[in-house]
Order: structure tokens, then sequence, then C-alpha cells
């Protein structure tokens, strides 16, 4: 059987500081872990932790400078909701926009047209130019564009809710009766009750670097405790500045 | 090459087109619009103002092919140099083939051309220039051309992301290239010490062999284009190879801009 496979890897940045000068920043330095078919892989993390940065490397965006990447599962693909859509197309064509987008055959998105319609809720807007669209609209046409295409390894950035509150629950909660139902995929968020509820195992990123790793309640218990004891060096840090 | 990619090409080719047009009021009416006007512009400027060139017979209909089949030329280039950076959000998102890109401005810029071509042959049609059987001859001088252009918008395409300077440079190389490419005057014309910059130049070749079928009704010199056509080849190949090896470089690049 198959598995998704980081050993080591690490992702350096270079910032261009002037007409020549460059600066480097690992994003991502000796990241190792291993994610089996069926997972469910949280990585959870503080804003600028890496964890885009991981994905990126994941979905094959970025080459590890560090380390390797072996995936032997399949193609991994983040969830990408209202990618490349185009204002002045109609919503029927921004979904198979979406899908070819997807890697997927135009003839096998038509197939999928009428079932992504009757998700997004659209009725006859479907038809009309998104740039007519509500955001809370394009939201759920960018949703339901992106639902029917998993492939092997799905990798989701943050929340996956989308649309107006209404939809939300109900793309929230056919969300999560999609991984529920044995798919393989990697969770990148920091909401810790969305993490607690989906995924079974994780790690934790702090400064680009594997902070805990383990079942699901260790590393959020690290992460709340990481959290904890920040604000307590922030507060004192401005006690001090006041004192 | 995957059968989806060519789809997604022809798909954002379409998306690009249908989003042009609807941006304006006439929309598609500018495809038409754009070459006529041009075409309008330089008749006065070069047809009527400075007639200095007239010991070019049939100069109009010379210069306007000139034009046109340039143009072509000129605004694929430019347009594909920008294209992997101008789909920043996609090449940050996806582990996607970067010849896609480029590929899809070739696509639309083509579909523009072939308008404003029909255009120019309408006019070349009412101003009494015969039809004849060379124009049969006309297919492969627009393939021709078409691959010549690929080379060219790949390898630029595949080196812009990388060295966004290169993008200022290409375009007053073109403007460099339009002057050198005998437009508005005949290459023939010029001082004989000269000519090996016109060999080398191939657009020369190319607005020379369209002339030959559709103004003078002769046979294009074939051999010169044969050269070009295996410059584009080669060009193509080599872009599509610095695209291939440079694909997870691009995404660093573009995040770092």
């Amino acid at each position: 059987m198959g598995a998704l496979i980081a050993e080591n890897v690490g992702v350096r940045y270079s910032l261009r500081k002037g007409m020549f000068a460059r600066r480097d920043k690992w994003a991502l330095r000796g990241v190792s872990f291993r994610v089996e078919q069926g997972d469910s892989f949280a990585v959870v993390g503080r804003n600028g932790s890496g964890k885009s940065t991981l994905l990126r490397v994941l979905s094959g965006v970025f080459a590890p400078d560090e380390g390797r990447v072996v995936n032997t599962l399949g193609a991994a693909s983040l969830l990408t909701i209202n990618l490349g859509f185009v204002q002045h197309l109609s919503g029927r064509e921004n979904a198979i926009m979406a899908g070819l987008l997807q890697g997927r055959r135009k003839q096998e998105v038509l197939k999928r047209i009428e079932d992504i319609k009757k998700l997004s809720g659209l009725g006859d807007a479907f038809e009309d130019p998104i740039a007519s669209y509500s955001s809370g609209m394009t939201g759920r046409l960018g949703f339901a564009a992106s639902f029917y295409y998993d492939p092997a390894v799905l990798l989701i950035d943050e929340a996956f809710s989308a649309g107006d509150d209404e939809f939300k629950q109900k793309a929230s909660a056919l969300m999560t009766e999609k991984l529920q139902s044995g798919l393989t995929f990697v969770f990148v968020s920091h909401n810790i009750q969305q993490v607690g509820k989906l995924c079974k195992r994780g790690i934790l990123l702090e400064g680009g670097k594997v902070a805990a790793e383990g079942d699901v309640k260790t590393i959020t218990s690290a992460y709340q405790e990481s959290q904890k004891q920040r604000a307590a060096t922030q507060r004192e840090a401005s006690a001090q500045k006041a004192g | 090459m995957k059968k989806n990619l060519w789809e997604l090409v022809w798909f954002r080719a379409y998306a690009d087109l249908k989003s042009e047009a609807s941006r304006t009021y006439i929309g598609i009416l500018w495809w038409i619009l754009d070459p006529l006007l041009q075409m309008g512009i330089f008749y006065l400027v070069f047809g009527v103002g400075l007639r200095g060139a007239g010991r070019t017979e049939n100069f109009v209909q010379f210069l306007l092919i000139g034009i046109i089949i340039w143009r072509w030329f000129a605004t694929s280039v430019n347009f594909s140099s920008g294209a992997i950076m101008q789909n920043r959000n996609l090449v940050l998102r996806l582990d996607i083939e970067k010849w896609v890109f480029p590929a899809t401005m070739i696509a639309g810029n083509a579909f523009k051309f072939a308008i404003a071509f029909s255009v120019l042959i309408a006019f070349l049609m009412y101003s009494g220039m015969p039809l004849t059987w060379y124009y049969l001859q006309l297919p492969l001088l627009l393939i021709v051309q078409l691959t010549l252009i690929c080379g060219v918008a790949y390898v630029t395409a595949a080196l812009v992301p990388l060295l966004p300077d290169l993008k200022n440079l290409i375009s007053h190389l073109l403007m460099l290239m339009f002057f050198l490419s005998g437009i508005f005057y005949d290459v023939d014309d010029m001082p004989e010490k000269f000519q090996w910059v016109f060999d080398l130049n191939p657009m020369v070749h190319v607005i020379q062999a369209y002339r030959a079928v559709v103004l003078h009704g002769e046979m294009p010199e074939w051999l010169p284009l044969l050269a070009v056509f295996a410059l584009g080849l080669i060009l193509m190949a080599a872009g599509i190879w610095l695209m291939r090896s440079l694909n997870v470089v691009y995404a660093k690049a573009l995040q770092a801009v």
C-alpha cells in the first residue's frame, strides 16, 4: 500500500532586498512525517509557521530545497475554491473551467455539470456571468465546482466552507461526510475544533519545524499550550515595556 | 501531451476572448475594427503622407500585408511573454505544465489574426488584386509563421518569470525588429552591405513570402522559409524543455516577487 512521505523537507525563500541583494529564509526545515492511505492528517500551526508552504511542497508546486517528498498514493492536489474563475463567464462555464484546471477531461466535467448546478443551488443564475453574483453566490459555485473531483490525496488549506451562512452549514456537513468516508487528506488549519473533529493524526508546525507530532489530541493540546505560552510572553513583554 | 491540457488551452482562450469582448460596448466588432483602423492609419501616414517610398508598386497593399502579418507575430510574443506571471495564482496553487499559459495567448491571438487576415484579403480583392492558384500556399505559410511564433513565444514565456527585466527589453526588441522587417519599405531596395541583417531576420522572409503569394502572384522562396520553420521548431522544443525543467522554479520565483 502506498504512502505520502515527507523526509527531512526544507524550503528556502530568497527575498529580494535591493537591486542585487538577496536574503535567504527557511520557511520549512527538517520536516518529516508519513501519511498512509485513508489517513486524516492534520497540520496545525500559527500564521507564518510554514503550513501553506508545506501544502505547496506536497502538491508539487514547490520542490523541496532539502530532503524529499515521496508519494506513492497518486496525485495530491489542493482543494481550490474559486481558483481561476473568470468574471465574464457564466456559472456553468466557470464550473467547466474549474474541472479542467483540476485535470479532468471536459467530457467528464460535462457529465457532472448538472450535479454541480444542483449543489450550488444557483438555479437560473447558473447561466449568468459570475460578475453579477454576490460573494456568497460565488462561494457556493466555487464549492460545488470543486466538490466532485477527489484526487488520491486531497490537500485542504483552512476552512473549506464557503458561501452564505445557510450554505456554509450544508457545505461543512457535506465535506465532513466526504472526508469521513475514508478519503486520504491533509488538512491545514488553526481551527482546533474542526481539526479535532476531522483528523486522527498530525503535526504541529512552529517556525517551519515540527514542534509536536502524534494523535490529534497530542498536537491540539501542544498547540493550545504554545498559544498560552506565547500570550504569557507577550503580556510579560508589554508589562516590561510599561514598567 | 495530455488531452486535458489542450482542452484547458482552448477553453481559457475562449474565456479570454469572451472577457475581452464583454469589456467594451461593441465587443467582437473591435476585432474587425482594430485591424481596419490600424490599416487606415498606416495608409494615411505612409500611403498618402510620406509617399517617399513610392517606388514600390501597389504600395498600400504592400504596406498593409506587412502590418497585419507583423502584428500577429508581435502581439502573440508580447502577450505570451507575460503569460506565466499573469497566471500567478494558478501557478502558486496547481502543479500544472507551464506551456499552457503562452499556448492560451497564442490561440487567442491566432483567432483575432484570422479575422484581421480575412479583412486584409477582402481588402486586397476589393482593390483589384486577382485571386490566384498561388493562394493555395497560404496554409503552409501560416503554419510556418505559427511555428515561429510558438518558438519565440515559448522561449520568452519561459525566461521572463525568472528575469522579469527581460519583459521591458522585449518590447524594445520588438520595436527594433519592426523597423528591420521591411514593413513599410522593400528590403530589396536597401543597400547591399546591410542585406545580411535582413537575411538573419526570420520575419523578413515570412513577410516577403506572403507578399510574393498575394501581391505578386508568384512562388515564395521556400528555402529560407524552411529555415524559419526549423528555427521555430528548435525554439519551441527549447521553450518546452525550459518550462518543464524549470516547472517548480516558477512558483517560487513568483512567490518572491
